[in-house]
């Protein structure tokens, strides 16, 4: 069972491997497979085509992969310790609190970096709101998600109204929400693979106690799992998990919604089994909305957009099906 | 010694629902808990299994207070049977189970992400086994019927290797042919030693099944003893303030609880 299930997630990891391959193909200018791997052998040359590829095209296909894998990653906690499999960091209002945290932390200490610690603050605050103000027995699916996009509303509203009186703040925020895969850095790729390595490792580590919790946090609690404790590490890495990937890219949702749904389809509930292929199917969801994103006759436009064209649709359906009572 | 409630008091808000309750569970015995609706019997067992904690008196384990157990210290002696399952997620039987072994994982296997083994393992295939479920153990909860899944929600306190069951209501929402089995089951963990707790509304189950029956209204021990002792009409319609007749079961001559309807003209 175990090597059964290491093989298919190995399968999809090739396949996301591949998929990248052929984002970092596709572009202006066309890449053909053999010129890509002729410029991965040469990553300080002068050339062209090897500018292209290291410059461009691989920290952005790379980056969409890590953004995407992060925000899986965090959906598929937020919804174990949510018990909700409607759970987004986006929809629950983990991204709106690391862009507000980010604010305050632009607008109050301009120019000392501390614009991804406020993010951090910010995600990790909202999503211990969100799941304690939910948190009683009984509150239904549905009303979490509610409770959860309203979270986000406020939180939305309160940067926007601090950046209203700090014009100063607005530009650099503006274009650090709008954010997009066209900047990521190298920089902040390690700081991706750093924390993404983090949080798929120490998640693996209570996938179990996930698994226990996705249940009730009273049955947890007979299982043996220190709910508190467990509840509020998790919370906090799911935090820091979405910060990252809010730094490095803004505001993208939907990807926390679907990519966990899509592991649970192929593999079952289990949280040691839908954890990586999570943050796999959220990586490969990514660098498909990001190409089209940035391949369209119009020219370029923002990823979200192609995943909430895609990702809405996704969650209403979802949410339909679940008010007729088909588990999702 | 063991599992002890002494003249324990809770309420919610304000709200006072156990008011002075001493009772322990012994060895190899199933001890039913009946009473009327809002008697405080299923905040007794939360009590008990130590996710409540008493306003006052004291639930003690082995002569220490319960309170003073670690979360997976207590679950290594107490495992809790919850009425039903209501997941969001889908998980098979097997993983259900598993999760019995939970609170006594080595931190070593943890953090090298080892599946379960050796000791673990075999209590996790024995509570399979016990509970007939190996045909089942990859099929998922919610393809389940309501029976089997009582028996992998009593699988998996197998699997935790307790020595006190606590059951809260596990018959509720099954058949007649259902509810037997489990109490069969049941009496048969008794038989191996175990100290079992059952929340029971069926008094005839009671009766028929349990060790010892106490019964409870408004948050207080009315009566505890056999269930000759206790399942008598006068103490009954005393405590559930309505008519109740009762019988003797034809075989064996255990208390049969019937209701007394107001005769029809």
């Amino acid at each position: 069972m175990r090597s059964r299930g290491g093989l298919f997630g190995g399968l999809m990891l090739a396949l996301l491997l591949a998929e990248m391959l052929c984002a970092v193909m596709i572009g202006p200018t066309g890449i053909p497979p053999a010129q890509v791997f002729s410029a991965f052998g040469h990553p300080g040359s002068s050339q062209v085509v090897a500018e292209i590829v290291w410059q461009v095209r691989l920290p952005r296909v790379i980056g969409a992969a890590l953004v995407g894998a992060a925000l899986g990653l965090a959906g598929a906690i937020l919804q174990a310790l949510l018990r909700n499999p409607l759970a987004d960091p986006y929809l629950i209002g983990t991204s709106s609190g690391a862009s507000l945290g980010a604010t305050i932390a632009q607008i109050t200490a301009p120019g000392l970096a501390l614009v991804p610690l406020g993010a951090f603050i910010g995600a990790a605050g909202a999503a211990l709101l969100a799941s304690t103000a939910t948190r009683a027995r009984g509150v239904g699916s549905v009303t979490i998600v509610l409770v959860g996009y309203a979270l986000s509303v406020i939180l939305g509203a309160i940067s926007s109204l601090l950046l209203t009186f700090n014009h100063s703040a607005l530009l650099q925020i503006y274009f650090w929400f709008l954010g997009g895969l066209g900047s990521v850095s190298w920089t902040q790729i390690s700081l991706l693979l750093g924390v993404l390595a983090l949080g798929l490792g120490l998640s693996l580590v209570y996938r179990r106690e996930l698994d226990a919790l996705a249940i009730g946090e009273r049955e947890a609690q007979y299982l043996g799992v220190d709910v508190g404790r467990t509840r509020l590490m998790l919370l906090l890495l799911a935090g820091l998990v979405t910060a990252v990937a809010v730094s490095a890219a803004g505001l993208i949702g939907f990807v926390g919604l679907v990519a966990p749904h899509v592991a649970r389809r192929a593999a079952g509930a289990a949280h040691g089994r839908t954890l990586a292929l999570s943050a796999i199917w959220g990586g490969a969801f990514l660098v498909l909305a990001d190409t089209v994103a940035r391949s369209l006759p119009v020219g370029e436009i923002p990823v979200g957009i192609v995943t909430a064209i895609i990702g809405g649709p996704f969650f209403i359906w979802l949410l339909l099906r679940r008010e007729r009572g088909v588990a999702v | 010694m063991s599992l002890v409630a002494r003249d324990v008091q809770f309420g919610y808000g304000g709200r006072p629902v156990l008011k002075g309750v001493t009772l322990g569970v012994e060895q190899a015995e199933i001890l039913a808990l009946c009473g009327p609706n809002g008697a405080g019997k299923s905040t007794l067992l939360h009590v008990l299994g130590g996710l409540r904690q008493p306003a006052a008196g004291e639930v003690s384990l082995d002569g220490s207070p319960l309170s003073a157990f670690r979360p997976a210290a207590r679950a290594a002696r107490i495992a809790v049977v919850p009425q039903s399952l209501e997941t969001a997620f889908d998980i098979t039987v097997e993983d259900l189970v598993a999760l019995g072994r939970l609170h006594r994982l080595p931190l070593r296997d943890r953090l090298l992400l080892q599946p379960l083994r050796g000791a673990d393992r075999t209590a996790v295939e024995e509570a399979l086994r016990e509970l007939g479920l190996g045909a089942l153990r990859r099929r998922q909860i919610g393809q389940l019927s309501g029976g089997e899944r009582a028996r992998a929600l009593l699988a998996t306190a197998l699997a935790q290797g307790a020595d006190h069951l606590l059951l809260d209501e596990p018959t509720a929402h099954l058949d007649p042919a259902y509810r037997q089995e489990i109490l069969e089951i049941l009496r048969r963990l008794a038989a191996s030693g175990k100290r079992i707790l059952i929340v029971l509304h069926d008094l005839t189950l009671a009766g028929l099944y349990a060790d010892r029956v106490a019964l409870l209204e408004g948050g207080q021990v009315k009566a505890l003893g056999s269930a000759e002792e206790v399942l008598r009409e006068d103490v009954l319609c005393s405590v559930f303030h309505a008519p109740l007749r009762v019988l003797r079961h034809p075989d064996g001559g255990r208390p049969v609880v019937l209701p007394a309807p107001t005769p029809q003209h």
